[in-house]
């Protein structure tokens, strides 16, 4: 059903992925396009963070209203729309745990709300004993060790749910981005404490 | 292809791009400009780039930065206006030349058209573009009273850029740096700190924090209070105004004086009592230190904060005239394994950074300035708590889509508390505004789908937008905040007066008029409704015949003819504002009527 | 180094006969502008700047701004007359590259 975009300006077709016009390089209004197309990079978990970072700079370059700055109001609008557009997909990838929700959405498994309720006794059991064992660290360095013991955990689940993508096993993959993202909370508690 | 037309001559002169870089600060203002690969500072009158951020307000006239400081009144002068910024700053807390009550806006506005006209001095030319400085730490509400005052003295401000993505951005294109810095940036009157990483021609900000009421000021205070306790064996509070204002600009002198010898004896003279006290660096630290601790501390939360080990920092980057204290390298020395970058002015070289970005905007660059927003953005929830909406450190410009509804049958209108700020309950965050969306169609409840817009501009300014979805509409909704202007209506007004302005009396005058009469535009269109309810066929008639005739002469630069016709509309709905407190008091009436039912 | 049109420098003889006396001539200048990055511009001159080149074509006094004559070396200016439009053009064989709203190129 969709019909394919024209440019405002010179009313030339406008192709997909793309947000300048080719015949008058005219900045396009967005539109929906998943965050591994935006950047034009490969869809996959195990994402090479600094090939990221060159693509997300490269769009900026381009579309940063800094760079619109002195022309119409509606391409100022455009920009600004555009430039936030790149900013939050840059954010999404660069975070793991959004990153495989994306990734899951796009293989068509629906994947975890923050509101859903989690029940996975092992997962529960693995978390609960993390938190013990930092709340009984009586001294700074116990509290860094524990810590460092929740980075190895982290880093290990990271390479499963990399393994479960390259599987395509997208059910365990979700299990363990839920515990992914529990366990990054509870960093982010425990740094607090330290 | 365009074909092109000859142009009048001069008129690419007149055009030429020349965007002032504005660092307006708590105790000194700094204006630089780039102009054909030629960088400058602005120079006043007295030959001085640091102007002292001072206004005076005496029998009739006003005087600015140097001309005050060997002024008899210079104790009666207002100091540290942009403090204010982060209050309460509409409120009309000062008297101007002729006994007016005005708003630290007001007075802020009188010193942005004395830097205009100085800068205008040194270039012999009529400057309207410009990138002014904020604390990165500064919330949306003192960024847009910052542009609010710039606007209302005639300037196009291009751009709010924060002050240590200023100083990185002067910084790493002179020094040609690349990697990742910390820029601790002490001014007078604040505290920011910024995590940046710089790489060919990009300017990162990773994450930013800071105190916006932290600064040199602080300092002079606490050291007073303590020359004061120490030496004369008084309380600084129980001192009088200008006994104070002394005495802290004394302590100011001092600790300037210390940053180039360890100690030395000076007169002090208090409440008429002169002593010849020992001044020195060891004292000072002591009595200041708590500040120091207080800028490592939020240092140290952000590189925690951010998961960026002080190993991968190349080094810190020392801003901001206060950041000169001696003990404060030795302090960040100890408390960070890293090298401490000191070798820029630290008072210009914020100013030099607007500068450049100025002309990088007006003139193009492949350099590109990525900056966040310091502050979470959120609505008032049920109870009382602050729903994040836009968290802190996101990246600018920032968008984010959220969908309302209604909780009434038949409700029409939905209120809402923009926030800014970290803490969880409503009222310890700073009310950026309150939103009204009226002109819902009334629908049971639950069933209206409001989707609302929060826009983060690249200014760090706030816009609201809500469309209906069942419709589609985004105008026939009404979206209420404030009683200002839309900034977005306030550049186009400066726009429009820097065309056919023939002088800059004439432009500001155009543009308090334009402002008036759009205020006065947007109350009616408000009241409406209500105008078509209780007014006359022919009133109405009138009412509309005047506001079309105030709508074209906003198309003018004729300020006389606006504020004609802004009377003459105010006249043509005197009986409708008579009618309506009628109405809306007989409402009240008619309600507790009820209650006593 | 730049070729005027019979036809372009006809009717710049139009356009500052029209004028007062004052105008000597017109002056050529490269603005950075557009989508591709440079465009031309052309004023009428009442007072010269120095640093102008000044070049008589056909007993027109054309001024050229020194940061374009790198750029403008061995164009052709030329004048349209069209139904919808008329003005000046210019054929530049610096030219890369032109952006679709004709208003600048890249050299």
């Amino acid at each position: 059903m969709s019909v394919s975009p024209v440019c405002w300006n010179c009313q030339s077709a406008i192709p997909p992925n793309t947000f300048l016009c080719q015949k008058c390089n005219k900045i396009q209004p967005p539109k929906k396009i998943d965050e591994f197309k935006l950047f034009g990079i490969p869809e996959k978990f195990d994402l090479d963070l600094e090939e990221l970072e060159i693509a997300y700079l490269k769009l900026q370059r381009l579309f940063h209203p800094d760079k619109y700055s002195q022309l119409s109001d509606q391409e100022i609008k455009y920009s600004t729309l555009l430039s936030s557009m790149i900013n939050e997909a840059y954010q999404k990838l660069s975070s793991s745990i959004s990153r495989a929700s994306i990734l899951l959405k796009l293989n068509g498994f629906n994947s975890h709300s923050e509101d859903q309720s989690f029940n996975d006794p092992e997962v529960l059991e693995e978390i609960m004993d993390i938190q013990n064992n930092f709340l009984e660290a009586e001294n700074p360095e116990q509290k860094k060790n524990s810590i460092q013991k929740l980075n190895r955990k982290i880093s290990e689940t990271m390479n499963s749910l990399s393994t479960s993508f390259k599987k395509k096993e997208y059910e365990v993959a979700n299990r363990l981005n839920i515990k992914l993202s529990y366990l990054k909370k509870i960093r982010i508690d425990f740094k607090k404490q330290l | 292809m365009n074909l092109i037309k000859i142009k009048e001559p001069m008129s690419s002169k007149n055009d030429a791009k020349i965007c002032l870089g504005i660092d307006f600060g708590t105790t000194n203002s700094v204006c630089s400009v780039k102009v054909e690969d030629k960088f400058q500072f602005i120079v006043d009158e007295k030959g001085e780039t640091l102007i002292p951020t001072l206004i005076l307000y005496n029998k009739k006239t006003k005087k600015f930065g140097n001309q005050i400081i060997k002024d008899e009144n210079y104790f009666n002068s207002i100091f540290s206006v942009k403090r204010n910024f982060t209050k309460d700053f509409q409120k009309k807390i000062f008297e101007d030349e002729n006994d007016n009550k005005i708003s630290s806006i007001e007075v802020s506005k009188d010193f942005f058209v004395y830097l205009k006209n100085v800068c205008e001095k040194n270039l012999n030319h009529n400057v309207f573009d410009c990138v002014i400085t904020v604390p990165a730490y500064f919330d949306e509400k003192a960024r847009s009273g910052i542009m609010r005052a710039a606007f209302m003295a005639g300037l196009r401000v291009r751009r709010l850029i924060n002050e240590p993505t200023a100083a990185a951005f002067a910084y790493g294109l002179e020094k040609k740096k690349k990697g990742i810095f910390f820029v601790y940036d002490l001014g007078g009157g604040t505290f920011d700190v910024s995590l940046l990483k710089l790489s060919n021609g990009i300017f990162k900000v990773i994450a930013t924090s800071g105190d916006p009421n932290l600064g040199g000021d602080d300092f002079d205070n606490l050291y007073a209070k303590w020359l004061v306790k120490k030496f004369f064996k008084i309380q600084f509070d129980e001192l009088d105004k200008r006994e104070r204002l002394k005495l802290v600009k004394n302590s100011k002198l001092f600790k300037e004086k210390l940053t180039h010898s360890a100690s030395f004896y000076e007169e002090l003279k208090v409440n008429g009592c002169i002593k010849k006290v020992e001044i020195n660096t060891k004292d000072f630290n002591k009595s200041v230190e708590k500040l120091i601790d207080r800028t490592i501390k939020i240092s140290a939360e952000l590189l925690n904060e951010v998961d960026v080990e002080i190993n991968k920092v190349n080094g810190f980057v020392l801003v901001g005239g206060s950041s000169r204290i001696k003990c404060i390298s030795k302090k960040i020395k100890e408390n960070f394994e890293t090298k401490i970058f000191d070798d820029v002015n630290p008072d210009l070289v914020v100013s030099k950074g607007a500068a450049l970005h100025g002309y990088e905007l007006l003139n193009g660059s492949d350099n590109v300035l990525l900056d966040v927003t310091p502050l979470s953005l959120g609505i008032e929830t049920m109870g009382g708590l602050m729903e994040k909406i836009i968290s802190r450190n996101t990246p600018i410009p920032a968008i984010k889509e959220q969908t309302f509804t209604t909780h009434e049958n038949g409700q029409t209108a939905l209120k809402f508390l923009i926030l800014q700020g970290e803490r969880e309950t409503s009222s310890n965050n700073r009310k950026l505004g309150e939103f009204i969306l009226s002109n819902i169609r009334p629908k049971p409840a639950g069933i209206p789908r409001i989707k609302v817009m929060f826009s983060l501009d690249a200014d760090g300014i706030l816009f609201v937008t809500a469309t209906d979805e069942e419709t589609g509409a985004e105008n026939k909704l009404s979206v209420k905040t404030n009683h200002e202007l839309d900034l977005n209506d306030m550049r186009k007004i400066v726009e429009s007066s820097i065309e056919n302005a023939k002088d800059d009396i004439h432009q500001r005058m155009v543009i308090e008029a334009k402002v008036k009469a759009k205020i006065f535009l947007n109350e009616i269109e408000s009241v409406k409704k209500d105008i078509e309810l209780l007014c006359s066929v022919n009133d109405i008639k009138l009412i509309e015949k005047n506001i079309n005739l105030l709508k074209s002469s906003l198309q003018t630069n004729d300020c006389d003819m606006i504020n004609q016709n802004i009377e003459k509309l105010n006249k043509s709905t005197e009986s409708f504002a008579q009618k309506k407190i009628e109405k809306d008091f007989s409402e009240v009436i008619g309600k507790d009527v009820d209650k006593i039912d | 180094m730049i070729t005027v049109t019979s036809n372009a420098a006809n009717h710049i003889k139009k356009l500052l006969s029209s004028r007062d006396s004052k105008t000597l001539g017109i002056k050529l200048s490269i603005e950075t502008k557009g989508c591709s990055g440079l465009s031309y511009n052309m004023e009428f001159v009442d007072t010269p700047d120095k640093k102008d080149e000044v070049l008589n074509v056909d007993n027109i006094k054309i001024y050229i701004d020194p940061k374009a004559t790198l750029f403008l070396l061995g164009t052709t200016m030329d004048y349209e007359e069209g139904i919808l439009e008329s003005g000046f053009k210019f054929i530049n064989p610096n030219e890369k590259g032109r952006c679709g709203c004709g208003e600048s190129f890249h050299v």
